[in-house]
């Protein structure tokens, strides 16, 4: 029995609490979508009447070179933006950890500064750096007396897609330094104590108790820079545009393109789609994966 | 391993971690020291610190390049981002995890998923919507979208928080007489501690950083963010290495020195906030 009716009950109160948030987000986020999802099955200039095309314009995607090739660039950009951000970060991480160094949190706030920036300044600056006339690293290697082997590192189809990954990388591998070193963290000493009494060297520590141990922080890291390289824009537009012809386009950008270049909103919309249905199912899988990790979690 | 080590191999490993020093900081250092140079200089001194500050580079940014103007049009945009969605996330998590309000699981998994919608499935639709309102080309729309495009992950991360306090807190405040607003005001929101603090931070920093709405949504030069001016600042002097650097500085110094005063939010947010993706 309830000694009184309280206040949490009255759903005309938590009504009024939660509509002003949840209209701004109905209105501004939920309702563009819905007509994202609607307006992919029509073709559409934005001026003219649209005309329904059932799902044409899916099936021009599944056909369309272009998105293929965006998509394998986002794909290759996961090696600069996940794989070896994440590898470095790790690494960096064991040895701090492991061998008790000194100076852990000095290094945390340096390598995760790139991380606070805005990615046009990220861009603007590594476009600089690798500036054929007067880049940082036509200096360097001018100072070295190897400026031969400079490039337009950004002006070549073969290398720019690296330039911008590496560019990424430099701006992740922070990211992936902190979550790991608060993994490392939670193992207790005294099980890398035991390790020491049955002479397992500093490599076998990491591999059979640091790695089982650290599935959680590999799956947030996985899953977050997964997306990160799935939604990349702000850095492909800034330094190359999706160029030198498009070898540097990635879906998010052929996206902005078909939307407010080419005027093919309809197609725009199907590929927006598609995107978001990529992103879905994969991050969807990858914290499924960081889930699991969390039953090894030590109280 | 608290075993006392070969004291050369603590060096050894000193030394690559200082590698990663120098390969995160040389990028904002050089940049620093192009800022101060004049084009004659970076030619006969590309790599060393200025000799002569070229100060003017700083007036010509901020003049001509009308960072000035951009940095207050990025202030008009992440400071009530900053105060509204963080008012409005607390009160729909406030609902969500308190009151008995029919379908709010169904209600919170709409606001989950916006969590990984990337901003591409709303961004056509809503230039089209902010048309029709009227407010396209405006700072309110570009306002209105951040607000909306905050909610999710807002009403997520306080949602966790809320669920994670003892519901006796509650109940004793609503046996002593308390009212709903009084209840949130006056016992959770003390209570959440730095939580609110981190939100706050991580919506101002994600405002203040956004591009691809701002691109969209604002057309007129006069009512550009700091990041949309700099792509467009960057391309219209691009034979001008210390200017583009010096534009680079005055949007990055105001960042670095927020974050060495509050790294600890800032690491702890958004390693939490990595949830948004």
């Amino acid at each position: 029995m309830k000694p009184h009716r309280s206040a949490y009950d009255s759903i005309p109160k938590g009504l009024a609490y939660l509509l002003p948030g949840l209209a701004v987000y109905a209105l501004f986020v939920l309702v563009p979508v819905a007509r994202t999802l609607a307006f992919s099955f029509f073709e559409w200039d934005g001026l003219s009447p649209r005309t329904f095309v059932g799902a044409a314009n899916y099936a021009e995607l599944l056909r369309d070179g272009r998105f293929y090739g965006s998509l394998s660039h986002n794909l290759a950009l996961v090696l600069y933006l996940l794989a070896l951000p994440g590898a470095i970060g790790l690494f960096l991480a064991a040895i701090v950890s492991m061998k008790d160094l000194r100076g852990g949190k000095f290094f945390e706030i340096l390598f995760f500064a790139p991380q606070i920036l805005s990615l046009v300044v990220v861009s603007v600056i590594w476009k600089w750096i690798y500036n054929p006339g007067t880049g940082l690293i036509v200096s360097l290697l001018g100072s070295v007396g190897l400026e031969a082997l400079a490039r337009p590192w950004l002006g070549e189809s073969r290398y720019a897609l690296g330039a911008i990954g590496l560019t990424g990388t430099w701006v992740n591998f922070g990211f992936a330094f902190v979550v790991f070193l608060s993994g490392f963290k939670r193992i207790p000493d005294s099980l890398y104590e035991s390790a020491d009494i049955d002479g397992a060297g500093d490599f076998r520590k990491f591999v059979s108790i640091g790695l089982p141990l650290l599935r959680k922080e590999f799956g947030l890291v996985a899953t977050f820079l997964f997306i990160s390289s799935l939604k990349v824009f702000d850095l492909v537009y800034v330094m190359t545009r999706g160029g030198p012809g498009n070898s540097t386009e990635v879906l998010s950008l052929y996206v902005f393109k078909n939307a407010f270049q080419f005027n093919r909103i309809g197609y725009a919309s199907a590929l927006a789609v598609a995107l978001a249905l990529i992103i879905f199912a994969l991050s969807n899988a990858l914290s499924l994966l960081a889930r699991k990790g969390e039953d090894y979690e030590i109280a | 391993m608290r075993s006392p080590k070969p004291r050369v191999g603590s060096i050894l490993l000193y030394l690559v971690l200082l590698l990663f020093v120098a390969y995160t900081v040389t990028p904002f250092v050089i940049t620093w020291f192009t800022a101060l140079k004049s084009k004659g200089e970076l030619v006969s001194n590309p790599l060393g610190p200025p000799r002569k500050a070229e100060l003017p580079n700083l007036a010509a940014a901020w003049k001509q390049g009308r960072l000035g103007r951009y940095s207050l049009n990025s202030l008009a945009v992440a400071l009530p981002v900053l105060v509204a969605a963080s008012l409005l996330s607390v009160t729909s998590a406030y609902a969500l995890s308190f009151f008995r309000l029919p379908g709010r699981g169904g209600i919170l998994s709409l606001f989950i998923l916006g969590l990984t919608l990337p901003m591409e499935a709303a961004i056509i639709q809503l230039y089209y919507h902010m048309k029709s309102l009227g407010l396209l080309d405006t700072l309110q729309g570009l306002v209105l979208a951040q607000v909306g495009l905050s909610m999710p992950f807002g009403t997520y991360f306080l949602f966790t928080a809320f669920r994670d306090m003892p519901r006796s807190l509650v109940e004793a405040a609503e046996i002593d007489g308390a009212g709903t607003w009084k209840v949130l005001w006056r016992i959770l929101l003390p209570a959440l501690g730095p939580s609110l603090t981190v939100l706050a931070l991580l919506f101002f920093i994600w405002t203040w950083n956004e591009f691809l709405l701002a691109l969209v949504l604002i057309g007129a030069d006069s009512l550009r963010t700091l990041p949309v001016g700099m792509a467009f600042f960057q391309g219209k002097y691009v034979g001008n290495a210390p200017l583009t650097a010096m534009g680079a500085t005055i949007m990055s110094l105001p960042a670095i020195v927020l974050y060495l005063c509050l790294q600890r939010y800032f690491i702890s947010g958004m390693t939490a906030g990595a949830l948004k993706g």
